[in-house]
């Protein structure tokens, strides 16, 4: 926007000028001053003068900052955002001295008489009087057919203000009374001398005075406002108020209108809240102003006539022409009130009229075609701006636009064309204006989003930066070209730059001869200094404005192509200006990274070969060397023809250079043709073994380039490796050489004999802090030719245990020119790097997956001797890596169990170890032994394992020393381990423990499950008689401090053992203690089964019985009961390995709790001996109690618990003998009606239906013989065959050799109708859902045993 | 400068950028050598992709235009879910008064073709994808080749 009149682009505000405050702009400067001339404003302007010296206290200085900070001149007058919508609107304001002169509104006549209108009277000419910059003033610029000037702007922009705002302070120096009066006066004179310039109609007294010559009034319509100051404050000055209203009555100012005052010792604050909230009051009367101007260009135009012109002429401006200028200045008064969619309405129409009239009836190239073409551009500007300020972007862009097409089809119908320079460059300047202004306006759309604000969702937008998103307003039916989006600054920057060169280029077509007329040089330099022009600074300046845009808004890609084109344009100019090879070298480095990052071969290397051609006329020697070496990756790159790769010769013939460069260059930052990777032959080894790895390099070089000979190459390892030095030594076909095996393009390098170790003198000082004090070199050949691939099979020994890495080969290169130290990292994460993954990536490994490969020789087929390479994958994760593992223990450590299997709960364990010392020399061993999983006791805590060592002492080479240990194991079932530690040390050194343990298995499992069952009996004894003493000796039971007394119930405990364990364990003995008794009992274990060993092999059942009396201590007592017990086995295995003795083991088991009910009639049914012929089965009735019971007691007592055994007797098959006892153990009569129940399965001898009565405490037994029918059945099945009787299991019929049968004996008290359940009182009987079943031995054998 | 005089838009130029922005094909309409402009010009829509893509969280694959390049070109992007960036370049014309312009989502067909051949590509068993080298393939060479040439505003492929 430089090209143009800075009034022409300026943004209008009203003007608010401020007066005596000082005038920092009234410097004597020519440029200044100029800026703000204006024809015959010395001779005509109206003096706003004042005798007052201006105020220049530190409260004037400080409210004239204030005044000047809300100026916004520029292009852009304030921003337009959400935020600051309710901002001060904007204002230009100026400073001036206390003496000011208006701008003139009528010019002077004409000084000489036109000889052509001798006739014109005087009063005729000063009724024709026109402004000084009207067309129709002779002395104007515009005279006779100007259409508008900048002047015009510059008037109501700069000179002519809506508001003068005059500064005065009020006099407080003292408190003297006439003085201050005497000061006031003079104020009151000096403000009034200076309100009569404006407002000429708001008093009579102005009026008066327009006649007199030394004042007139400017009559402009200017608003004018006094602002007092005072030095001090109402306290030391009181009379402030009264003076003031003195004062304003004294020059007919109304306060805070036009009359302002400024208390003194305002706080900046204050005085800029002052400031503002004179602008907001003061803001109105501006619009008013302003439109008070556009009625005034309204009229004119509504009048439709050509003004009379001061003098006649016979060039004029045509009426249309006229209506333009009025259009233009309406749009102009409308853009000083912000009214911007009118502005844009004005400035369309006096565009329009532009185009159709002025261009067409001006003379094509004329001086008023030319200023046409500037006012179009100038109108065009002014709406894209309107339309921007509505935040109408897309309408701004294509406004734009249209103003190009527009030009284009004049300037080709009527002018030159468009296919000049001066088009080109007035493009490129149509596109930096389109920049320049948005840069100004900074639009919030625009506005780069800081980097830390991304995050937030309420930041982002939906395009952000770009483009502006079109607006809603936009028809969808109008379709949206692409180029209609308006694009942040950046892109047309870039534009004017691209036109820039086009100019330049188009430049070159002028030939010497032609004349300045013949080509278009509006707003450019005609073509004689076009030639000369220096197009590529303007270039470079707006290329770097557009890159600063682009990388402000994070594009940082397109910046670094603007860098690209930056450094061609310095490269294609550094023929002329020698300091752009260095600049554009720069340049070219700082952009080269992303391509290189991001895979951009193709720019990459036309950047590269730029950084060559730079870097040898620079002298950056590096430079070169860098990209040589890059430029040698074939992969990549294209090969240039005639052009000689050779790395160390690259420097050859430049002379620029300086010193010879010394590089260190990283693998990861540049494009390597090398490869190298490291692989060990295996990825774990121990301290003291040696260990094969081999190290693979590839040139990928471009096949015309010279082999590349490194003279050292280095290979540093992280961890306990050592730093491994190949040298360099040309190859010579040599006995002495390590083996070479080279096939085709890949060769192996044996080195694993060729390896020294070299020991870095000590009295020397390292060659760096970081080299290391020894290391392994060798000679071999490091020259790599293109395509090669070199295997070098290196060997270290390894001393000290830990991880190993590989790191990296620095590649040595020493030449004439330079030295280069290429460094290749072994580990390189692609992640990390800075080069993007190259293509020939993968080659070195096989397809078929793995890491590394190991290269083999193998015999090739057909030719005999000869080998070739094969490469194996090396399935390692990271075939670099190699993990040093300590020395391994040599002392062996073997335990076993005394036992075999498990072990079992409650056992006394006992382990044999034996330690076996397969060290070369003496170890000094101890053991330690811990057991894991060692069960919690019923607390929850648990047993802590023993951890303590025991000593075994030295134990020479081949030796062994064994020991055994016991221990008791858990008594619940747990999962243990054991483990078994030898901890040693050799006795040359003891400064290495060494560990070696074994861990075994110990699950420790319960031999035993057991099964209850916890029946009733009958009691052999006599119950308690009314009518005999009770026996002491008997019922007192010994401990016991209670006697007691009532009856005695018998229990038998039946414990089913079943074996669990592998192994047979014999159970020599059991008891049953009674733990607790609960409900008023005493419980006695009267008989705990059959003493002697019971031997139990796996899955085996063992039958246990135990008797149980349980007495009350109270007849009267009928609680229920239960009693605690448990069963307690002593045990030993059966089977002892070893010279382990029989160990008998004690395991208690639980038993579940034993319930005893309460007190109550019973039936129990038990199976007795036959008894003697004699003897009644059943007591006739009436009987005395006493008798009965002697009876039963007697066959009671005969009666063992399991089937008596009755000599006297004969066992019948099929016959049983059931007794019944009914137990009245209440304090009642009871009365029973007994029915034995007919049955098909057997007949049965005894009461079938009979009526007893039990006395109190008392109990009766029925005596019954059955006989079953199916005897004969069994017995004869029996015969034919035992499996099918085994599998007969219905009818009752047992494969054992008896069935069981169901008598059915109901037995119902009679007064409460209650019936008795029978429960089973004996072996033999038993109770299922149906009732009482009797076993009946039907076999001879089965009844012998039954009975034994 | 584009100076093309042909009314109606064509596309001047098909990019395809793999998921670390390396150029996986690059074609030029007609086809030139020199396509270095153009590889300046798709590399610099990356930035585009980069800033929009937080944007992009609806699995929406269309980035619209990207940015006008000048009065004659205009970017378009499309990204696919592996990440993987078309960008097609239209001559839209010389931006003249005349010419028809685009309508939004006028390319989509042309992505979802490209995007159609890109899927056919990588489908192949043999195709390595590892985006460290350009794609060889003949026939995706030609389909791309196929709709940068057949495609003109309102055309489906």
């Amino acid at each position: 926007m430089d090209a143009y009149p800075p009034e022409l682009v300026a943004h209008e505000a009203p003007l608010l000028l401020v007066s005596g405050l000082g005038a920092p702009e009234d410097l004597p400067d020519a440029d200044v001053s100029a800026a703000y001339s204006y024809p015959q404003l010395a001779e005509n302007g109206a003096r706003v003068t004042s005798t007052v010296p201006p105020v220049t206290t530190p409260a004037g200085e400080l409210l004239l900052l204030h005044f000047m900070r809300a100026d916004s001149s520029g292009a852009w007058a304030g921003r337009v955002t959400d935020k600051l919508k309710s901002q001060t609107p904007p204002w230009r304001i100026r400073a001036v001295g206390r003496n000011y002169t208006l701008p003139p509104r009528k010019a002077n006549p004409p000084s000489s008489e036109s000889p052509s209108s001798p006739t014109d009277g005087p009063s005729n000419r000063i009724q024709t009087l026109h402004s000084p910059l009207s067309p129709l003033s002779p002395d104007s610029p515009l005279y006779p057919d100007g259409v508008i000037t900048a002047l015009w702007l510059r008037k109501h922009q700069l000179l002519l203000p809506a508001v003068f705002v005059s500064i005065y302070e009020l006099y407080t120096e003292t408190n003297d009374l006439p003085l201050q009066n005497l000061k006031d006066n003079e104020l009151i004179a000096a403000i009034n001398s200076q309100k009569r310039h404006f407002s000429p109609n708001l008093s009579g007294g102005l009026i008066s005075s327009i006649s007199s010559d030394d004042v007139r009034s400017s009559g402009h319509r200017s608003k004018f406002v006094v602002v007092l100051l005072s030095e001090k404050s109402i306290l030391s000055s009181p009379r402030i108020d009264e003076r003031l209203s003195y004062l304003k009555r004294s020059t007919n100012l109304s306060p805070n209108i036009t009359f302002f005052f400024l208390p003194a010792l305002s706080s900046p604050v204050e005085v800029a809240a002052f400031v503002s909230s004179l602008l907001t009051t003061l803001y109105p009367s501006t619009i008013e102003y302003y439109r008070d101007l556009s009625k005034h260009s309204r009229r004119k135009r509504n009048k439709g006539s050509v003004p009379p012109p001061t003098a006649p002429s016979s060039r004029a401006l045509p009426l249309q022409a006229w209506n333009l200028r009025f259009e233009f200045k309406l749009a102009v008064f409308a853009e000083f009130r912000q009214e911007m969619d009118i502005a844009v309405r004005n400035y369309e129409t006096a565009y329009e009229k532009l185009l159709t009239e002025v261009f067409e009836t001006t003379t094509s190239w004329s001086e008023r075609w030319t200023e046409a073409r500037l006012l179009a551009d100038i109108t065009s500007l002014r709406i894209v701006r309107c339309y921007l300020w509505g935040e109408q972007y897309t309408a701004a862009k294509r406004r734009w636009a249209y103003h190009i097409s527009q030009m284009t089809s004049i300037l080709d119908r009527k002018g030159r064309g468009t296919d000049t320079y001066g088009f080109a460059a007035w493009m490129s300047r149509w596109n930096r204006c389109l920049a320049e202004l948005l840069q100004a306006a900074n639009l919030p759309v625009f506005a780069p989003v800081p980097p830390s604000l991304t995050l937030r969702s309420d930041v982002l937008q939906d395009t952000p930066n770009i483009y502006a998103p079109a607006e809603k307003n936009i028809n969808v039916s109008d379709r949206l070209a692409p180029q209609d989006y308006l694009h942040h600054q950046g892109f047309y920057y870039l534009h004017a730059a691209e036109y820039i060169a086009e100019r330049s280029r188009r430049s070159k077509r002028i030939s010497i001869s032609d004349a300045d007329n013949t080509h278009d040089s509006y707003l450019c330099p005609v073509p004689s200094e076009e030639i000369a022009a220096d197009h590529v600074v303007l270039q470079l300046t707006l290329l770097q404005q557009a890159r600063r845009e682009f990388v402000l808004r994070g594009q940082k890609r397109m910046a670094d192509g603007i860098t690209y084109t930056i450094a061609k344009l310095k490269i294609a100019a550094a023929s002329e200006k020698g300091e752009f090879w260095g600049e554009a070298l720069k340049e070219l480095r700082s952009m080269a990274g992303i391509y290189r990052k991001e895979g951009w071969w193709e720019v990459l290397e036309d950047v590269l070969w730029s950084i060559v051609q730079c870097g040898r006329n620079s002298g950056d020697g590096g430079s070169v060397v860098v990209a040589g070496l890059e430029l040698l990756c074939k992969n990549v790159f294209k090969e240039r023809k005639a052009w000689v790769y050779d790395l160390g010769r690259c420097l050859d013939g430049v002379e620029t250079i300086k010193v010879r460069p010394t590089m260190v260059v990283r693998g990861e930052d540049v494009v390597s043709f090398l490869t190298a990777s490291y692989t060990f032959a295996s990825p774990k080894v121990h301290v003291g073994d040696s260990i094969t790895s081999q190290l693979t390099i590839t040139s990928s070089a471009q096949p015309s380039s010279i082999p590349v000979t490194f003279s050292e190459l280095k290979i540093n390892y992280e961890g306990p490796l050592k730093t491994i030095l190949l040298k360099h030594t040309p190859s010579v076909i040599d006995a002495s050489n390590p083996p070479t095996i080279s096939t085709n393009t890949v060769s192996k390098i044996d080195l694993k004999n060729a390896i020294h170790e070299l020991q870095h003198p000590s009295n020397e000082p390292l060659p760096s802090p970081t080299s290391a004090k020894s290391f392994l070199y060798a000679n071999t050949d490091l020259t790599l030719a293109p395509g090669e691939t070199k295997v070098f099979e290196l060997s270290s020994t390894l001393r000290e245990a830990g991880e190993a890495k590989a790191i990296c080969a620095t590649f040595v290169f020493v030449s004439e020119g330079f030295e280069l130290d290429f460094m290749l990292m072994l580990d390189a994460d692609d992640e990390e790097s800075s080069v993007h993954v190259l293509p020939n990536r993968g080659q070195g490994a096989l397809a078929a997956g793995g890491d590394g490969v190991w290269w083999t020789e193998i015999p090739k087929k057909g030719i005999e001797g000869a080998v070739e390479l094969k490469k194996k994958p090396l399935r390692g994760v990271e075939p670099g890596r190699l993990e040093i593992l300590p020395r391994p223990p040599k002392i062996d450590v073997t335990a076993k169990s005394t036992v075999q299997g498990d072990i079992y709960v409650d056992e006394i364990v006992r382990i044999e170890f034996e330690a076996v010392n397969g060290e070369d020399e003496e170890a000094v061993v101890d053991v330690g032994v811990k057991i894991l999983g060692w069960p919690g006791d019923e607390h929850g805590t648990e047993e802590p394992p023993t951890a303590s060592l025991y000593p075994l002492g030295t134990i020479p080479s081949g030796a062994s020393a064994k020991r055994a240990f016991t221990f008791p194991s858990p008594s619940v079932p747990a999962d243990c381990a054991i483990e078994i530690t030898a901890h040693y040390h050799l006795v040359s050194d003891p400064e290495t423990p060494i560990a070696k343990p074994i861990v075994a298995e110990m699950p420790v499992i319960s031999p035993f499950r057991t099964t209850f069952d916890f029946s009733p009996r009958v009691h052999p004894e006599r119950w308690p008689d009314y009518f005999s003493l009770p026996e002491q000796d008997i019922t007192l039971q010994e401990g016991s401090k209670e006697r007691a007394l009532g009856i005695t119930q018998r229990w038998c405990l039946t414990v089913a053992i079943v074996g669990m364990g592998p192994e047979t364990v014999e159970i020599e003995g059991w008891e049953l203690p009674v733990l607790d008794v609960a409900g008023g009992v005493l419980a006695t274990v009267v008989q705990t089964g059959n003493d002697g060993n019971a031997e139990l092999v796996q899955g085996a059942t063992a039958e246990l019985l135990f008797i149980i009396d349980v007495q009350k201590f109270s007849l009267e007592d009928r609680r229920s009961a239960s009693v605690d017990v448990s069963l307690s086995l002593r045990w030993r295995r059966k089977d002892v390995s070893g010279d382990g003795l029989p160990v008998i083991n004690t395991t208690s088991l639980p038993v579940p709790r034993l319930p005893i009910p309460g007190s109550e009639p019973r039936v129990l049914a038990a199976l007795v001996a036959p008894p003697p012929v004699k003897a009644p089965v059943l007591s006739p009735p009436g009987s005395p109690p006493i008798t009965k019971l002697t009876r039963v007691r007697t066959a009671s007592t005969a009666a063992s618990m399991l089937l008596p055994t009755l000599p006297n007797s004969i066992a019948i098959p099929g016959v049983v003998h059931l007794e019944y006892m009914l137990e009245n153990p209440t304090n009642y009569f009871l009365t029973f009606n007994v029915v034995m129940e007919a049955n098909e399965e057997f007949a049965f001898s005894g009461p079938k239906q009979t009526s007893l009565q039990l006395l109190p405490v008392s109990r009766v037994s029925l005596h019954y013989r059955l006989f079953t029918f199916k005897v004969d059945d069994v017995a004869q099945k029996r015969a034919e065959g035992e499996k099918k009787v085994e599998f007969e299991q219905d009818g009752g019929v047992n494969a054992e050799g008896g069935i069981w049968v169901r008598p059915g004996l109901r037995v119902v008290d009679r007064y409460f109708n209650k019936t008795l359940r029978v429960s089973p009182g004996s072996e033999g009987i038993a109770v299922d859902k149906a009732g009482l079943m009797v076993w009946v031995p039907t076999w001879e054998e089965e009844v012998k045993e039954v009975e034994r | 400068m584009s100076t093309s005089s042909m009314a109606s838009p064509r596309i001047a130029c098909i990019a395809i950028i793999g998921k670390s922005n390396s150029p996986l094909h690059l074609s030029t309409f007609p086809a030139t050598s020199n396509t270095l402009k153009y590889h300046f010009l798709t590399h610099a829509t990356l930035d585009v992709f980069q800033a929009r893509l937080p944007l992009k969280s609806n699995g929406d694959s269309d980035f619209g235009l990207l940015y006008s390049v000048d009065e004659g070109l205009a970017a378009y992007g499309w990204l696919t879910n592996t990440g993987v960036k078309i960008i097609v370049v239209v001559d839209v014309g010389g931006g003249g008064a005349g010419t028809p312009a685009m309508k939004d989502g006028e390319l989509k067909p042309v992505f979802r073709a490209l995007q159609t051949a890109y899927i056919h590509l990588v489908c192949n068993p043999f195709y390595e994808n590892d985006e460290a080298k350009p794609i060889t393939s003949k026939r995706f060479i030609e389909e791309i080749r196929r709709i940068g040439e057949s495609w003109t505003p309102g055309v489906t492929l």
